[in-house]
């Protein structure tokens, strides 16, 4: 479980206006090059998905209820949630991806090999990769929480930008209890508002106020983690070892027991002077 | 000419060793670098340019692994010969419960074999169905097909053939190169040509049938 002293951010979707001064926050602080401009019909959104360079992004879900002739418009803040257990740090083979001593999932983008174990395992689809002719994929990008800010008592660049207070950087347990009330405040307008990041994955680093469900803004309900995951670590990797150990062990007992036997068999009946170089070993 | 043929016999040609090297050489570029990234590596060993390298010499010895079997397979007259991997008949039983005696203490209690024993054999069959499910599993983790979740899969597919394959792979190499017995045969896949008193011992219905072609052949000389 996360701790209570973790560091979150706290994303009220009820105050965001859907300005995007976060995501170009984000792009400026990290010092990423702006994208192709991406014509995506029907919605503000742009570009389409995250990318290498875009490591966070407002989304935009237009609703339109034709019982009640009402439009709803959902915007939402997409970027890496952070999981307490995070099964990308568990496959980063180089130590790549981290759970910083704050809570969140740590990035130094220097060590990634760009093997896209992450992506593989990650439940929020979130790693994006930088791609080569040769190798495919170069290394992953993703929200990194602002880690170097955060480390030296800096908010992360879209809470600082945020005009409306939307996003709230806080402990972890704080922003929990606040998610909790906000949610209790708006229930007459939103009746299916809800919490969502306290209990999935162990407890995100985001907590998330949702005026509608999970699955309206396209989040897993239960988000998991898959099975061969611990199984690769648990049974795999052990087994890996024992068996490669069992084969080099067996092999020199081999070794020491056959050349024995064959310089002894070669005295006795010295049949074979060709290999007579051997024998004494 | 004729001293060599009275000591050794023919068992390869150019193609089926350049096949073998080729395969050999992608597979170990292959397990060196793989194993990086299984074992996790240090840190040091796995990022920056030298990072980029591993990959680079993965995806390269992956490519030689596929591609030498594959020219194989399209040039060489021999290219059904990996069909003899799944030939198995009672007197591989026989090997199978000789061999442990044979290869610890020595003795000729092995049924006769053929050109290769059940041991090649199964290292044979292990090479053509792990190694296709790995060069698959390999291309796809390469070239990220299908979801994510499949990709997981893949790679538990990537990693256990993998693993069966190097410990076959160990045996085999043991085999050639360090035990007592059976290190001779190195030069058959060195040279293309294996000790006469080897080849009846060891795989004495293959040495019958190349004989009696020996022996038409200079019958129609003579």
């Amino acid at each position: 479980m996360a701790k209570k002293r973790d560091k979150v951010i706290l994303v009220d979707t009820t105050l965001c206006t859907g300005c995007k001064a976060c995501q170009i926050a984000c792009k400026e602080w990290h010092n990423l090059p702006a994208t192709e401009f991406e014509h995506v019909p029907g919605t503000y959104q742009n570009p389409a998905d995250r990318n290498a360079n875009t490591l966070m992004l407002m989304k935009f879900i237009e609703q339109y209820d034709k019982s009640t002739d009402t439009m709803d418009w959902i915007f939402w803040k997409d970027q890496c949630m952070h999981c307490t257990d995070a099964p990308c740090v568990e496959v980063c083979p180089s130590e790549a991806l981290f759970t910083h001593e704050d809570g969140f999932v740590g990035f130094n983008q220097e060590s990634c090999i760009g093997c896209t174990y992450c992506s593989k395992v990650c439940p929020f689809d979130i790693p994006r990769f930088e791609t080569d002719t040769l190798t495919g994929s170069k290394y992953m990008n993703k929200c990194d929480f602002c880690q170097d800010r955060v480390t030296n008592g800096e908010v992360p660049a879209c809470v600082r930008t945020c005009p409306t207070n939307c996003l709230e950087f806080d402990t972890w347990q704080n922003a929990v209890d606040k998610a909790y009330k906000r949610v209790e405040e708006i229930k007459d307008q939103y009746p299916n508002a809800n919490v969502y990041g306290d209990t999935e994955m162990g407890g995100l680093h985001y907590i998330y106020v949702l005026t509608d469900k999970p699955e309206t803004y396209g989040l897993p309900v239960e988000p998991k983690t898959d099975d061969l995951v611990s199984f690769r670590r648990d049974v795999v990797k052990p087994a890996t070892k024992l068996l490669m150990g069992a084969t080099a062990a067996g092999l020199l007992t081999n070794f020491i027991v056959a050349s024995a036997n064959y310089g002894k068999e070669e005295q006795e009946t010295n049949d074979d002077t060709a290999n007579g170089d051997d024998k004494n070993e | 000419m004729s001293k060599r043929k009275k000591t050794l016999v023919k068992r390869y040609d150019l193609p089926d060793m350049i096949m073998h090297w080729t395969v050999a050489v992608g597979f170990v570029l292959a397990l060196l670098t793989g194993y990086a990234v299984f074992f996790e590596g240090t840190s040091a060993l796995l990022v920056n340019e030298i990072g980029v390298f591993i990959r680079l010499l993965h995806r390269i010895g992956g490519v030689l692994f596929v591609v030498a079997p594959v020219l194989y397979f399209i040039f060489s007259k021999k290219r059904f010969g990996f069909l003899r991997a799944f030939k198995w008949s009672k007197s591989d039983l026989g090997w199978l419960l000789a061999a442990p005696k044979h290869y610890f203490v020595g003795g000729d209690s092995m049924p006769p074999q053929e050109k290769y024993n059940t041991g090649q054999k199964m290292f044979y069959l292990f090479a053509v169905v792990f190694g296709f499910l790995l060069a698959i599993s390999g291309f796809i983790l390469w070239f990220n097909w299908f979801s994510a979740t499949a990709q997981l899969i893949f790679l538990f597919i990537h990693d256990v053939s993998a693993v069966l394959l190097t410990l076959f792979f160990f045996v085999h190499v043991y085999l050639v190169i360090f035990h007592p017995a059976d290190r001779m045969s190195f030069n058959a896949m060195a040279t293309g040509y294996m000790d006469r008193e080897y080849a009846k011992n060891s795989h004495e219905l293959w040495y019958n049938e190349v004989k009696a072609q020996e022996v038409k052949k200079m019958e129609k000389n003579a």
